[in-house]
């Protein structure tokens, strides 16, 4: 017990000294060469998404559901003043439906759409040579094209667009 | 059943009454022989005497006559003579004869005659003297001198005539009691003889039959008491063993007794120092149920104040969670703060790196958050745990109090039973005591019975050997006694 609470002291002053010396240094440039990705869970899997191909992260968002037979779409949601459709990640990705997925993201570009999954993990930057190309095969995920390989363990890639490219085409449909 | 004793005492009994009847008759014999051989010698005396008076009247005749013819005065001393011992002849005969009327009738008519004579006697002497012989010779003439000398010789002739008759007499009668004594001693004798040999050959007999009857039993038992003198030897010498291996154990018990009662002596003052301890302990006990009931107490006021941590650590569980909102409602703003500037161009690159920061900082803070939510969850748990085992403890505590109070009850009992033990360590204390002093006092016996049993060994040998002897001597008796038997 005393052992926790040396290392929460420790940790408590740890964040303290880091917290001040954010505003002592001077502001480091972002390096061209680091991604930014986002790591969530779908169900137990762990998967990244590029934090570029989001315009921004939300959680416990209420989500209207909406009739119809197209089983990724969960709802619509409010973002900023504008409605937009909310779609199942699990669903999207292969997976079954379940779970509370309390989180969302709102997709960047020309159709806002928001994905719903599990679990937010959190922010990591990531060298650009981490990131490769998965390899294409039979057992090829869907909305799948990268995977981030960093110490210890390897996440995929959701890659948006094509989760984009996949909306547009069930909207151009008459589905949606 | 007539004794050894009774028979020869009746035999040298029966020999002494013959002997003693022949030696009363042959004395009665004797006796009268002796009286008889006194009389006759007194008949002799008589006799003498009857002689000596003639012989006296003799002489003074003698000295008469001589004097008559000569005229001288030696011639006198005859008739002098006579004339002084006549009166004591005649004096000591009238003594002699006093048992006999006869001759003291004869002597009083002797005696006067005797004067008579005596006197003519001296008167002629005078004539002679005076007228001469002639004279004398005329005065003899008369004739009375010769007269009174015949009827003096007649008297004493027949005094001496009954004397004569009673000597023969009574020298018949010795001769009677010689032959009566002589048979007496001879047939008593002869008697006594026959009598004598013939107890002499019973009582041989008899007591040679019962002699070597109890001479052989003397043998039998003899020979049956060296049988059992063997046997009386051998046991003593396996007593002796015995009592020598029981002397040993003796001494062992004995060592033992010593050992058991410097235990029990131990054991009692064990038992007293238990008793203190005991004591002590059960003061120790009541402080110890004192001491229970602060345990309860404080478990009481540990449960209660667990209790409230425990709410404690739920209310910081909350606002905990408010925490965590906002660090990950920050985290959030923060990557939508980068979103935005890096959508905003170089003019939000320096947003972006406070953004970044802040984003870090949330992201520490959620990590921080989730500790301190792991940590809380452990205070809880242990605050949980604590409270079911300090509940648990309680109930334990009140279970042990309940326990220890059966445990002060069974203590006291203990403590008494501890008393009673002490009590009874003691008398074994002292009835071991006892018992080493009666197993000493036994050793003591046993010692004085060995050494006894010793003594009857060395008794049983020389037992044997007296039997042995006993047996040999009996044997020898026995040939002594029947020699054609034990031959």
């Amino acid at each position: 017990m005393s052992e926790n609470l040396t290392g929460v002291i420790e940790r408590s002053t740890e964040l303290r000294r880091a917290f001040d010396r954010s505003f002592t240094e001077t502001p480091v440039m972002r390096a061209t060469e680091l991604d930014d990705l986002l790591d969530i869970r779908v169900g137990l899997d762990p998967y990244a998404i590029h934090l570029d191909q989001v315009t921004g992260v939300f959680a416990d968002k209420p989500v209207t559901p909406l009739p119809g037979s197209f089983p990724e779409l969960l709802g619509i949601a409010g973002f900023r003043g504008a409605i937009v459709p909310v779609y199942d990640l699990r669903t999207l990705l292969g997976y079954a439906r379940g779970g509370s997925q309390r989180w969302l993201i709102l997709i960047a570009g020309q159709t806002r759409i928001a994905l719903a999954f599990d679990q937010f993990e959190g922010h990591t930057r990531v060298a650009r040579t981490a990131i490769v190309e998965e390899s294409r095969g039979a057992t090829q995920r869907h909305h799948v094209r990268e995977i981030v390989r960093t110490a210890g363990f390897t996440r995929p890639i959701v890659h948006l667009p094509s989760i984009l490219e996949m909306t547009r085409k069930r909207a151009g449909q008459g589905n949606l | 059943m007539w004794t050894f004793g009774k028979k020869i005492a009746a035999g040298f009994a029966l020999s002494f009454v013959l002997l003693a009847i022949i030696g009363a008759v042959a004395y009665r014999s004797l006796s009268s022989l002796t009286d008889t051989s006194h009389l006759v010698t007194h008949t002799h005396e008589v006799l003498e005497h009857i002689a000596e008076v003639l012989s006296l009247l003799k002489d003074a005749e003698t000295g008469q006559r001589g004097y008559l013819v000569t005229g001288e005065d030696p011639y006198l001393e005859p008739y002098q003579g006579a004339i002084d011992g006549l009166p004591r002849v005649v004096k000591e005969l009238r003594q002699l004869t006093s048992d006999n009327p006869n001759q003291q009738k004869r002597l009083d008519e002797a005696e006067p005659v005797i004067t008579r004579r005596l006197t003519v006697l001296r008167e002629i002497i005078d004539v002679r003297k005076k007228g001469g012989l002639e004279q004398a010779a005329k005065t003899m003439q008369s004739g009375e001198g010769k007269r009174l000398m015949d009827d003096l010789r007649r008297i004493l002739a027949q005094m001496e005539n009954e004397e004569r008759v009673l000597l023969k007499q009574r020298g018949e009668e010795v001769e009677a009691a010689a032959s009566s004594a002589k048979s007496t001693i001879i047939f008593g004798t002869l008697f006594c003889l026959l009598f004598v040999s013939a107890a002499g050959l019973f009582l041989t007999r008899s007591l040679t039959r019962q002699i070597a009857l109890a001479v052989k039993h003397v043998q039998n038992s003899s020979a049956e008491l060296q049988s059992a003198a063997n046997q009386q030897a051998t046991g003593a010498k396996e007593q002796s063993t015995a009592m020598n291996e029981i002397t040993t154990t003796i001494r062992e018990l004995l060592a033992t007794s010593r050992q058991i009662a410097e235990s029990a002596q131990r054991v009692a003052q064990i038992a007293e120092q238990t008793v203190t301890a005991a004591r002590s302990g059960d003061g120790t006990v009541d402080k110890a149920h004192e001491s229970i009931a602060g345990i309860r107490h404080q478990v009481d006021q540990i449960v209660n104040h667990m209790l409230e941590l425990g709410k404690k650590s739920q209310q910081i569980g909350a606002v905990l969670e408010i925490v965590s909102e906002l660090a990950e409602q920050t985290n959030i703003l923060a990557i939508n703060a980068t979103i935005e500037a890096a959508g905003a161009g170089d003019t939000g690159k320096r947003f972006a790196v406070v953004a970044d920061e802040i984003r870090k900082l949330a992201d520490r803070v959620a990590g921080s958050t989730k500790e301190i939510r792991g940590l809380i969850d452990d205070v809880r748990s242990a605050v949980n745990t604590t409270v079911m085992a300090t509940e648990t403890g309680s109930k334990s505590v009140e279970t042990g109090s309940k326990q220890f109070a059966d445990v002060a009850v069974a203590f006291k009992q203990i403590a008494d039973l501890v008393g009673t033990t002490t009590e009874a360590a003691r008398e074994i204390e002292l009835s071991t005591k006892q018992q080493t002093t009666a197993v000493e006092q036994v050793n003591v016996a046993i010692a004085n019975v060995a050494q006894t049993t010793k003594e009857t060994e060395a008794s049983s040998g020389q037992t044997l050997q007296t039997a042995s002897q006993l047996a040999s001597l009996s044997g020898e008796l026995l040939r002594l006694v029947q020699p054609q038997v034990s031959a």
